[in-house]
This record gives structure tokens, sequence and C-alpha cells, in this order.
């Protein structure tokens, strides 16, 4: 094992300048830590401590005493721990409270704190968990509602998930999993939400897509922190990113009882958002960009299980009204397939480990995947396609415009076969089409970037792939929202029901039998 | 919401649930031959009722008092989560658009709250421990709040102001309602009654803010316990007009909503970011605005007698006299 260092900067020469960087680096996250009552002597130790975690990849009290090392931050190529700038030990334990502080120390002062705050933490957890049972998920963040077991929790904590799949794609994922009674509690969090919007509330509705009066209505749950009042503590100007991470706790909402809703203009324009969000349109290249929070994440697969989710809800099909592209037909045929319980294939694309695989791989994929599209594409097109590249080289290609007859598949699973080395030997990719999508014979499957539409990879004709029925069920299917319809018995029945940002219209048909029974009420 | 007919209790009731909450006196019915309409309005600026019985309350009275000085550079402490005193700074002129000075400022309504909040801490720390709340577009008083002092640290560690209000929209459905005479005008006589010659009145600018102010205070109610005074004084009723609740600072959620530029002569200016908005400072909201002619103006100057009220010209200040003189009067700190 080589000796332990600090890979911010790698190479000796650099270590002089390294060292500046890192004082630098430390005060920055002093302030981070929010010392602004502490005194300058405090403050000093305590950036001397968090420079010397830098430097050396440890904060251990004592040069002899035996630690556990952090697997996840081990490197198997180069054999050294990386100490990573978005980690610290102590960060877990801030604020760090100045009355439990040993100011009296020289050094190890935030050390022992966070050592003091552990023993209290485990104690905690020692004293529930004879009756709070923990379980952790750590599989694909969005198959969570896919689990095959009835369980539902009271609790889930989803971290901050919600920065790297997309807030919509982790409520109606999770939400699915959540018990039904009031006091369930989902918990999300967002270290990116400032990039989205100024203010909370408005992040909540862009990421969602929605009025927050409205959420309830459309996603089950409502955002039980007063997000419309802005921060309830001060922010101090040195923060870092120049917005504190944020923390929402989501709670379930009642449920429409004896009342179905009618499609009304305001549910359209949560449509039309979504919609905008979810089908990728070239032609938006340039305000995509720099999207984050996951933003990117949001495909035909998120409005697929929102409005599959939101039926029950609705007496209309309201995804049904919303035209989508030609290019994007298929895809929602096939999700629309597949909600409805109607067979669906897997097809299956398997591609030997080759230097070009493990380019796309290393390229694409490893350092945080890219935003990328498979696109089905006639294979004659495609082959003059090809001869025409060098000649016409395009940058941001339209494969929809270009190539007429082009099908966008979003949604695909990308997956690596090891050996029992651990080497990799094949690729498989693999996605869903309608049980008769007549490609066969006439198109080839590759990936492309979807912010040029530059081709990475090629997977291969339909013909060559393995099709087989796909059993698993659409997770809608699997956890309704137990929306009680409207009791056949009633006499009363409420024929029409439009939502609003502010109001609910509601029209009450009155039996002619009934009419001279005095007024309604 | 339940339905059934007036004159045949037979007649099952139709029950009807929803996901959001509504307001009581927010429903109209209009009767057509076959059906009926009725319009429901969203509960948008109150608690939702589960919030009534979830948390766990502050103990108010256990809370130690929040330091008027800042040990880290002797200022004050307070001024740091209010903002004060920077009407006329030069910096501010020179980001304000001209333009703006004349015309309607259009901000929202949560600025309009975070201004009106924010108005208190210093006429609560010159001697004022009795406001009044009103809509500026039409005069009518909303709020009467009385302050309990001194300044306390909240558990999260901003400055908190213990207030009792009573919210007189309610208060006069109350009375209208009520045969004889009514406890509750006692009650509001009894607690307010002797405040009335030392008055400080705060407009609300937007329709909006006038709700989310009332979304504020109930939160913040529901917050806490209200202190022996509060249980001993105020009158324990459904749908009581009167509130024990308190104020502090509502901060911006995300500071980085500043042009860089202007957030260096903020900090120059020591003026802290998560305070206020670009959009609060395009309005001329921090500039002021004048007491006579109603305009947002940088540089006003105030009435040396109470120093509450501000006037760009002499003339505005001698046309608002007549409305003035009622509330003008050294301050008895």
């Amino acid at each position: 094992m080589k000796k332990v260092g600090c890979n911010l900067f790698p190479g000796k020469d650099n270590l002089r300048n390294a060292r500046g960087s890192l004082k630098r680096f430390a005060v920055w996250r002093n302030s981070a830590m929010e010392t602004k009552g502490f005194t300058k002597g405090l403050k000093k130790k305590l950036s001397r401590e968090t420079s010397s975690y830098f430097e050396t990849g440890t904060c251990s009290l004592s040069a002899t005493e035996t630690y556990a090392l952090n697997p996840t931050l081990f490197e198997p190529k180069t054999f050294n721990w990386r100490v990573d700038v978005s980690s610290c030990p102590f960060d877990t334990y801030l604020p760090l409270n100045l009355k439990e502080l040993d100011t009296s120390a020289q050094d190890g002062i935030a050390t022992r704190y966070c050592q003091k705050m552990l023993a209290v933490i485990v104690e905690e957890y020692r004293r529930r968990k004879e009756n709070i049972d923990f379980q952790l998920y750590l599989s694909d963040d969005l198959k969570f509602s896919l689990l095959d077991c009835e369980e539902k929790f009271d609790v889930i904590d989803c971290s901050a998930l919600a920065d790297e799949v997309g807030l919509a794609n982790l409520i109606v994922s999770a939400s699915q999993k959540l018990e039904a009674h009031l006091h369930a509690l989902l918990i999300t969090e967002s270290f990116q939400w400032g990039t989205v919007a100024s203010t909370v509330a408005l992040y909540l509705e862009e990421s969602l897509c929605a009025p927050l009066s409205m959420i309830p209505t459309i996603y089950g749950l409502r955002v039980a922190n007063q997000v419309e009042l802005g921060r309830t503590s001060f922010i101090e100007i040195d923060y870092p990113a120049g917005f504190p991470p944020i923390t929402l706790h989501w709670r379930q909402a009642q449920r429409f009882v004896n009342v179905l809703l009618n499609n009304s203009p305001h549910l359209k324009i949560f449509v039309n958002k979504l919609a905008n969000r979810c089908f990728f349109n070239e032609d938006e290249r340039k305000l995509r960009e720099e999207e984050n929070c996951g933003l990117k994440c949001y495909t035909p697969l998120t409005f697929s299980s929102i409005v599959a989710n939101f039926a029950e809800v609705v007496k209309e099909d309201v995804g049904q009204q919303k035209e989508i592209a030609s290019q994007f037909a298929l895809a929602q045929q096939t999700l629309k397939n597949w909600a409805a319980g109607h067979p669906v294939i897997l097809l299956m694309a398997t591609l030997p480990f080759t230097p070009l695989i493990d380019q796309f791989l290393q390229c694409q994929i490893l350092p945080g995947a890219s935003w990328l599209r498979l696109v089905l594409v006639p294979s004659d097109h495609f082959a003059n396609y090809k001869k025409q590249k060098r000649k016409n080289v395009k940058v941001d290609f339209n494969w929809a415009f270009e190539i007429p007859k082009s099908h966008y598949v979003d949604n695909f699973d990308l997956h690596c076969t090891k050996d029992g080395n651990g080497s990799f030997i094949s690729m498989q990719v693999s996605f869903l089409l309608p049980k008769k999508h007549d490609l066969e014979k006439t198109h080839c499957g590759i990936i492309v970037d979807l912010l040029t539409g530059r081709t990475l990879l090629i997977i291969g004709d339909i013909k060559d792939m393995q099709q087989k029925r796909y059993e698993i069920p659409h997770p809608s299917s699997k956890h309704l929202r137990h929306i009680e319809a409207p009791s056949k018995c009633h006499v009363l029945k409420v024929i029409e029901c439009q939502e609003s940002e502010s109001h609910f219209v509601i029209n009450i048909a009155i039996p002619h039998n009934l009419s001279t029974k005095g007024k309604l009420v | 919401m339940s339905f059934c007919y007036s004159d045949d209790v037979s007649v099952p009731r139709l029950n009807l649930w929803f996901p959001h909450p509504v307001l009581c006196d927010g429903i109209s019915v209009h009767h057509f031959s076959k059906f009926i309409e009725v319009l429901v309005e969203k509960a948008l600026y109150e608690p939702w009722p589960s919030d009534f019985e979830e948390q766990s309350k502050w103990n108010v009275e256990e809370l130690a008092p929040f330091p008027l000085i800042d040990s880290t550079d002797n200022s004050c402490a307070i001024s740091h989560h209010t903002n004060e005193g920077q009407y006329d700074r030069k910096a501010f002129r020179q980001l304000q658009d001209a333009k703006i000075r004349k015309s309607e400022p259009s901000f929202t309504a949560i600025e309009d709250v975070r201004r009106i909040v924010l108005s208190f801490f210093p006429l609560v720390k010159i001697g004022y421990d009795y406001l009044t709340i009103l809509d500026a577009d039409n005069n009518t008083v909303l709020w009467h709040i009385l302050v309990h002092r001194p300044f306390v640290t909240s558990p999260l560690g901003v400055p908190m102001l213990l207030i009792t209000a009573v919210d007189l929209e309610m208060l006069r459905k109350h009375r209208n309602s009520s045969l004889g005479e009514n406890q509750v005008e006692k009650d509001h006589q009894r607690i307010f009654g002797v405040h009335k010659k030392v008055i400080v009145r705060l407009p609300m600018l937007t329709e909006e803010g006038v709700g989310v102010f009332r979304h504020f205070l109930r939160t913040n109610s529901i917050k806490m316990h209200p202190t022996k005074w509060q249980k001993e004084n105020l009158p324990t009723l459904d749908y009581s007009p009167f509130l024990a609740t308190f104020l502090s600072p509502l901060y911006l959620d995300n500071q980085h909503s500043w042009d860089m530029n202007e957030f260096e002569v903020l900090r120059k200016e020591g003026i802290h970011s998560c305070l206020i908005s670009p959009d609060y400072l395009a309005s001329g909201l921090l500039a002021g605005r004048c007491s006579g002619c109603g305009v947002y103006c940088a540089k006003l100057n105030r009435c040396t007698n109470c120093t509450l009220a501000y006037y760009c010209t002499e003339q505005c200040q001698r046309n608002d006299w007549k409305k003035h003189r009622d509330m003008c009067g050294p301050v008895d700190c």
C-alpha cells in the first residue's frame, strides 16, 4: 500500500503551492463550520486541525492508535486513499457547539467533539433500535418502488438523491413505498436547489412543474415546511455556496373522497410543463445545458409515472391530451401499454468488451453519466449518414429532423458483465418496445449525446437483439393511491370538479325527485 | 364538506374530502335548476390542520435574552438581522433606477411582510410597544399588536419578539354576529385600550401580503406556549381573534440572487444580503416611502418631533400634518 496522501494536488513539485492553497481552503471550510462567535485563537486551532486532515488524510489523535479506514475512499487503481474536497469528517457534526468544545486543548478540538457527538448518536441508536426497524436500500434509486415486497415504511429518508435523479422522479418512486397514514414522513434534501430558483418555494414549483397548492393533488404529498415564508435562520454572508442545503419534510395529503377531478386549464398547464421537461427537444439544447438538480433526468418514463399516479384522481386521461412530437410516439406508446398492463417486450443488445466500449464507459459513464439517448434509426439511412459524416460534419445534430422515422428512447438500461477476476467481458443495452413495433427489419440502435446529437456507440440492428416479454409490472399498478371512488349509492353526486391554484369548483347534481326537499345546504 | 337537504334529513349526506384545506368562510353556492355550483376557496395562508397537533412547542419564558451588542465587533447585534438605518446610503441611490421612483413598485407579498417585520425591531428598541398594521389601500386597520419585552433568542439563534396580536377582521366578524354586548370587544379594550395614545401605524402595501402576514403570525403561534401573562389575560375561545405569537426576521432563502457587483456594494455597506433581494432594492422600498405623497425616494427627511414619519419635501410634510399630528409626539423610552 502506498503512503496516504492528498490527491488534490498530485506531485511533490506542487506541494509548496498546495500547502498555501490548503490553508486558504481550510479557512474557507472553517467559515462553513459557522464559527462566528468563536475567539480568534480557537478559530486558528480549528483551521490548523482542518488543514492537517486535508494534508494527511487522517484526524487521528494518536500516531500509534489503530483505526478503521473508510473503504469508499480507496482508489483500486492507484492504491491511494483519496481525500475528497467535498468530504470532511467534521461535516456531519456541524454546527460545532461552543459550549461542548474543549477549548483549552492545543489540538484535536474538533475531533474530540465529533467523537463525543458520535457516541451520543450511537447511544440514541441503541436506545431506539428495539422499537424501530431500520433498512438501507443501496440499489438503483428509482427502482425503489419496484421492490418486490408489500412492505411500506413510516419514514423514508432519501438524503440528497433529488439532486441526482430529480425531485419529481424521487417523489413518485419513494411515495409509493410510504405508509398511507397522515403521519408518515418522506425526507428529501437538496444542495443544488439554488441553481434552479431563488427561493425554495420556486424550486419546488419548477422541479414539480406545479404550483405549491396543487402539489398535494398531483403527487399525493404535501410539503410540511413553511417554504412560502422564507428561511427562519440567518445565513452568514460568507456561506460558500451562497445558499444553504435544505431539508424538506413531506407528508401524505388527504385523498379526494367522493370527488373525481375533471381536466382544467391549470391541470393542462401542469401537463404541458411536465411534458416539456420530460420530452427533450433539440430546440431546447441551449436552455437545458446548464440544468442542475437532476432536472435532466426527467424522461418519458417520468411523465408516464406521474400521469399514471395521478390517473386515479382525474376522470379523463390528461396525459393523452398532450401532443407529443412524433419521435417520442413509440416510447410513449410503450409506456402507455406497460402502464395499462398490455404486453411489452424487452430488447437486449449484448456488446463484447472492446477498447471502444472501454472508452465509452471511461468518458461517458464513469465520470458521472452524461446525458444519453438511445435512438432507433432506419439502418439504410444511418449507413448513408455515416458516409456523409466526414464530408458534412454537423454540430448539434437533430436526428428526427435529419433522419425521418427515428425513434427516441430515453429510458434504457446499461449493464456491464464481469468475469470471476473482476474484468469486464461484455456490456448489455436493454430497452422496452410495444409487442408489435414493426422495426425488426428496418431499424438499428445507436446511443447519442443529447446535447450535441453526436453518435457515441452503435449497438446493432434490432433483428440481432434478444427479445422477450417483459414481466415486471409498471410501478403505478402495484401501488395504488387508494382513492375512494364516489359511492354509487349516494343520491347526491358530484358531476364535475375543477381545481385551480386557489379554488375548487364543484357541481353537484340535484335529482329531480328531490328538488322539493328544500334547499341543499 | 358535507351537503344535505334542509327539509329532509333522511336523504343521505354527501361528504366530500379534498387534498388541500379550504376556508369555511370561503364557500359560495349558486343554485341552478339541475345542479348547484359550489366555489370553495383553498386555505392558502393558513397552517394545515395537522400542524396544530404535531410539534413540540417552545417554552418562550425560558428563552435567553437576545444580546444587544455583538461581542465580536461591539456593533448592535439586532441590527445585523434587521438592516436598520440604511435608508439614505449613497450606494443605494447608485443602484436604483430613477424611473422606479414614480412608478408603482412591483414586489412580492413576502417582501411586503419581510419589510413590516423588520420595521418592528427598531421601533421597539426606541420604546414603542403598541403598533397597528393597516391596509395601505383603504387605511383599514388589520392588526393591533402589543409587544412583550425584552427581545429573546429563539431556539434557532435569531432575535425573537414576543407579541400579543388581535386580528381585527375576525374581531369585526365577532362583533357583527354577537347579540348584545360583545365579550371579545371588552377583552380587546382591556388589553389594548390603555395604549391608545402611543401608536405606530405600519402599512401593508400588497393585498396578498395581508394574507401572508396572517399566515406568518398564525404559524408562529403554534410553535410556542403562551406566556403566563397571555394565559391569564387572553380569552380562550374557539376561533379567537387573539393570538399569542412572535416575530422573527424572515430571511431570504438564497443570498446569491444578487448580482456579484451589487453583492460587493452591500457587503461594504455592512448589509446582510440574506435580508433583502434585488427585487426589493429595485422596488425603491429600501429608500423609503414619503408619508405625504407616497412616492419612493432615496433621500427623505424625517419628522424631528417623533422621528417616525419621512417626507421628500417640506410641502409634503405640511400636507400630511392633519393626519400625522395625532400620532406625532416625543417618544417616551
